[in-house]
């Protein structure tokens, strides 16, 4: 992944959402982000977390109120995996209040992201964070 | 001795006669003529008359010169002359016997008895007499010795008496007419009078009295009373005895003392010690009372009727066998040492009632002392305060159980989390009833298991075989699962508690558990061990405690569900327009790039329409926490001004029109800051909102007391005095004055308000119709630590 003139090259996202509509509304609204992006989706935590192990994401975006399993102790799990410990988790929250955050003790979460959401936000955030990596990679 | 007599005859009939005459032990005489002279005297005449001298033949002036100028010449003259006898008592006579010039003193009763002849003249007198000199010298000596005495005892103001019983004569001393009350010279000198004077229900026992010293020849004492003429009854004491002849009493004499005094002094202290017995009597305590040197003589009723003793039992030392031998040592220690001080003492002791069972006695011993100062006795009273002590305990215990109640009620109303909760509840139970340890469970319904939450004591693990129990396995389980609490006071050997061998060797003694249940519905179980027995009141102040634990946890699981319930509810409302939002934006740019800008206009109106659903959608859920109770405010210090500075940007960048200035900086301030960006960004946007066609609103910021003030100031429409009372109302929708075209639920101010509220600030408004308002509230900065979650 290289982010070239404002855009990003060759970067992976996953998305791990149980709604249809949020998933597609994302992966469209991240394709306006760059050129060449892979996106893979997953609608619960197990699959996602196959999917990441699979696929080594640089982002994934993870919904906090998912049936199975709330979203930190699905970012645990990834954050288990030795591979993903790098991976930037971009945490989608409903309800976006202190009591999320504070939950998030361990910062295993890079960033939050309260719905709904702007296509700006979306776009902001994921540049902000495969910068980040992209930062990263030169040390 | 007439002539006329035969001579023989008369001659022995004459010496018969002088035989008679000679050895009558009697004085006899007779005279002839009337110068008496002496022509027979017998043997006892001349000897005790005549002595040495001779009579016969010699008138009486000659052959006894003496009695001459004594009188009796004159008295035989009288007798001769008038031919009447004479007696003479206790004469007394001068006797020269001895043939010299001394004479003898003697008494004699005799008579003169004229003698007549033929023709009844006079012609002489025979004497006969009886000596007494004997009798007369002893009255002499006794009258004077009487004087003696008499003036003895006037002095020493005794009354002093003497009756001749043979002539019945009663002298009294003046004192002792003073004694009975009369005036001198009133005593008529008799024992008739004596008699009348004494009073009349006294007399039998006085006589017997009397007559039983007389008869024994002792002297009598006897107590008695009187009555003087003024009607008056008085005390006196008499004394006597008898003076003998021939082994009869002839004479009694004796002193009288008046004892109206002592008597009353006597009746005073009977009645006072009667009466002090009385009162002791009717005394709900023990009483009784003792001698000086501590032996008990009087116990009273309720002595009795509380030991079931019997008087014997009892008297004296008796006492000691209701007491506890434990303590008696030291309560007979007390006891001597009052004996031998005189002064008071108190002491709590146990005494054993009737039915063999031991009570606590606060017992106050008291000398009773006399006029001196002296001890005379003891009043000794025991109180039984046994159930003045059991008394001192419950309301110990009542204070403990209070105390246990408060801490519990804070514990459950607070905010914290269920599990610091119930370990708030359980260490108040520790606390409180002195419980070896205190353990609360609460059912996971799922799993049908009870999973230990709180545990104080002597264990404070959460880990370990009791920290998973399924539903009516071990004692726990049974409980949850009968649904029936389980108490004893006897741990030990009771067959529902399991671990005996772990009862015994800890020395537990009580074991109480409950189930907690809210209607109907179990939440768990609180069970806890005691080393000390559990009383009724313990009990049920538990049974309250457990249901308050219920309830809390309930409480608990209810704002669970809730907050569970608002968090779905607010993914499922804000999920479909989240990908709504993301779909309309990227139609919209699609459609700029193709040019076709009414579409793109049209999806830019979609977009904002999503943005006010989502802005009614958090009002909503808002609201539903604050109703709820959900609302959480999760305080930090943090740097308020640069929060003020955000919010402020936020709403700048919407606005064009509008260019919002800050003033001033309150610091760190303690708040949610999330929740308080929330009511900065709430009071921005009304501010531009409500004033069109203006283009400032001002941001003042500033510490006040303790406080920090924010005040965000428009000059638009304002508002009138009637709609700032009501604009923070819940359902108070706005309207007039070009409101109508302001759309929103009006929410915002009612949620904002109690996020302030909640920060323990105040907000308010100040406004003029067509000037502006300005809205400011307070927050505490860091000093204050009073805001809580």
């Amino acid at each position: 992944m290289i982010i070239k003139d404002g855009k990003i090259v060759g970067a992976t996202v996953l998305i791990i959402d149980d709604d249809k509509d949020t998933r597609e509304a994302l992966a469209a609204s991240i394709m306006l982000v760059g050129i060449n992006l892979g996106i893979v989706t997953a609608h619960n935590a197990v699959t996602g977390v196959q999917l990441a192990i699979q696929v080594t994401p640089d982002v994934i975006l993870l919904d906090y109120n998912m049936p199975m399993g709330d979203g930190f102790a699905t970012a645990k799990g990834l954050r288990a995996v030795e591979s993903l410990r790098q991976t930037k988790i971009l945490m989608l929250t409903a309800h976006d209040t202190a009591d999320v955050r504070w939950n998030s003790v361990d910062n295993e979460i890079d960033a939050f992201m309260g719905k709904p959401f702007d296509i700006t936000d979306v776009e902001a955030h994921i540049f902000s964070l495969l910068t980040q990596i992209q930062e990263a990679k030169k040390f | 001795m007439a002539k006329s007599i035969n001579s023989d005859d008369a001659l022995s009939s004459h010496n018969q006669l002088r035989e008679v005459f000679d050895q009558a032990p009697a004085l006899i005489a007779i005279l002839r003529g009337p110068n008496h002279v002496f022509d027979l005297a017998n043997d006892a005449y001349l000897k005790v008359v005549a002595g040495k001298r001779g009579l016969i033949g010699r008138s009486v002036a000659e052959a006894l010169p003496e009695v001459v100028e004594q009188g009796f010449i004159k008295l035989l003259d009288s007798v001769y002359s008038s031919g009447q006898a004479y007696v003479g008592n206790e004469i007394k006579i001068n006797l020269a016997r001895h043939g010299d010039d001394s004479t003898d003193e003697a008494y004699f009763n005799f008579v003169y008895q004229p003698l007549r002849d033929n023709k009844k003249q006079v012609s002489g007198i025979f004497v006969h007499a009886v000596e007494v000199t004997e009798q007369v010298r002893n009255k002499l000596t006794l009258a004077t010795s009487e004087e003696r005495l008499e003036l003895a005892l006037e002095a020493s103001q005794m009354g002093m008496w003497d009756w001749n019983i043979e002539t019945g004569s009663l002298v009294w001393s003046e004192q002792l007419q003073r004694v009975y009350g009369l005036n001198p010279g009133v005593f008529r000198g008799n024992y008739d009078h004596y008699q009348s004077l004494l009073h009349p229900d006294d007399i039998p026992q006085m006589r017997r009295i009397i007559d039983q010293a007389v008869k024994e020849h002792k002297t009598y004492q006897c107590e008695h009373r009187i009555i003087w003429p003024d009607g008056t009854v008085h005390w006196v004491m008499g004394m006597g005895r008898a003076f003998y002849r021939d082994g009869k009493a002839i004479r009694m004499a004796g002193t009288t003392l008046g004892i109206d005094l002592r008597k009353h002094l006597d009746a005073e202290a009977a009645a006072g010690e009667q009466r002090l017995l009385e009162m002791a009597d009717h005394l709900p305590n023990l009483a009784w009372l003792a001698r000086a040197d501590g032996y008990i003589y009087w116990y009273n009723h309720r002595w009795y009727d509380y030991t079931g003793k019997s008087e014997a039992e009892m008297e004296g030392w008796g006492w000691q066998s209701v007491h506890d031998p434990a303590v008696l040592p030291r309560v007979m220690k007390a006891w001597q040492a009052s004996i031998s001080s005189g002064i008071e003492f108190d002491m709590t002791f146990p005494l054993k009632g009737a039915d063999g069972g031991f009570r606590q006695f606060l017992t106050r011993v008291t000398p009773l002392k006399d006029g001196h100062g002296q001890v005379e006795g003891w009043l000794g009273t025991n109180t039984d305060i046994t159930v003045q002590k059991e008394t001192e305990e419950m309301l110990r215990e009542r204070a403990r159980l209070s105390d246990l109640a408060g801490d519990i009620s804070g514990a459950l109303i607070g905010s914290d989390s269920l599990p610091d909760i119930l370990q708030n509840c359980t260490q108040a139970l520790v606390d409180h009833l002195g419980a070896a340890f205190a353990r609360i469970w609460v059912f996971d319904e799922t799993e049908n298991l009870l999973v230990l939450r709180a545990s104080a004591g002597m264990y404070t693990h959460l880990d370990g075989d009791h920290a998973r129990v399924p539903m009516g396995q071990l004692k726990i389980g049974a409980i949850a699962q009968t649904r029936q609490p389980v108490l004893t006071n006897n741990v030990i050997g009771d067959r529902r508690v399991n671990h005996q061998a772990w009862a015994i060797r800890e020395q537990m003694v009580a074991f109480a558990g409950y189930p907690l249940i809210v209607e109907d519905q179990l939440m768990g179980v609180m069970a806890l061990f005691s080393k000390q027995a559990l009383s009724k009141e313990t009990l049920t102040m538990m049974a309250s405690v457990a249901n308050g634990v219920a309830l809390g946890i309930k409480r608990k699981e209810l704002d669970h569900q809730k907050d569970a319930f608002i968090g779905l509810a607010s993914h499922e409302l804000k999920t479909p327009v989240t990908s709504m939002k993301l779909n309309a934006q990227m139609l919209q740019r699609g459609f700029t790039r193709r040019g076709d800008t009414d579409s793109a206009a049209k999806m830019q109106s979609l977009d904002s329409q999503l943005n006010k659903m989502t802005a009614l959608i958090n009002d909503l859920l808002d609201i539903t926490m604050i109703e709820s109770g959900s609302l959480s405010i999760n305080p930090t210090a943090f740097d308020y001004d640069a929060l003020v500075r955000e919010a402020i940007e936020e709403v700048q960048i919407a606005s064009e029109e509008h260019l919002i200035t800050l003033e001033g900086g309150c610091g760190v301030v303690i708040g949610d800051r999330g929740r308080l960006h929330q009511v900065l960004n709430n009071l921005l946007t009304n501010a531009i909102k409500y004033s069109p066609g203006q283009s400032k609103v001002e941001v003042h910021l500033k510490r006040v007391k303790g406080m920090a003030v924010t005040t965000v100031k428009d000059f638009g429409i304002g508002m009138s005095p009637s709609l700032q009372k009501r604009i923070f109302e819940r359902f108070y929708r706005a309207s007039g004055g070009g409101r109508e075209s302001v759309s929103g639920l009006g929410l915002g101010l009612y949620i904002s308000s109690k996020i302030i509220k909640r920060h323990r600030g105040h907000i308010k408004v100040e406004s003029r119709e067509n000037q502006g308002s300005a809205f400011s509230f307070t927050l505490p900065l860091t000093d204050n630590n009073q805001i809580k979650g």
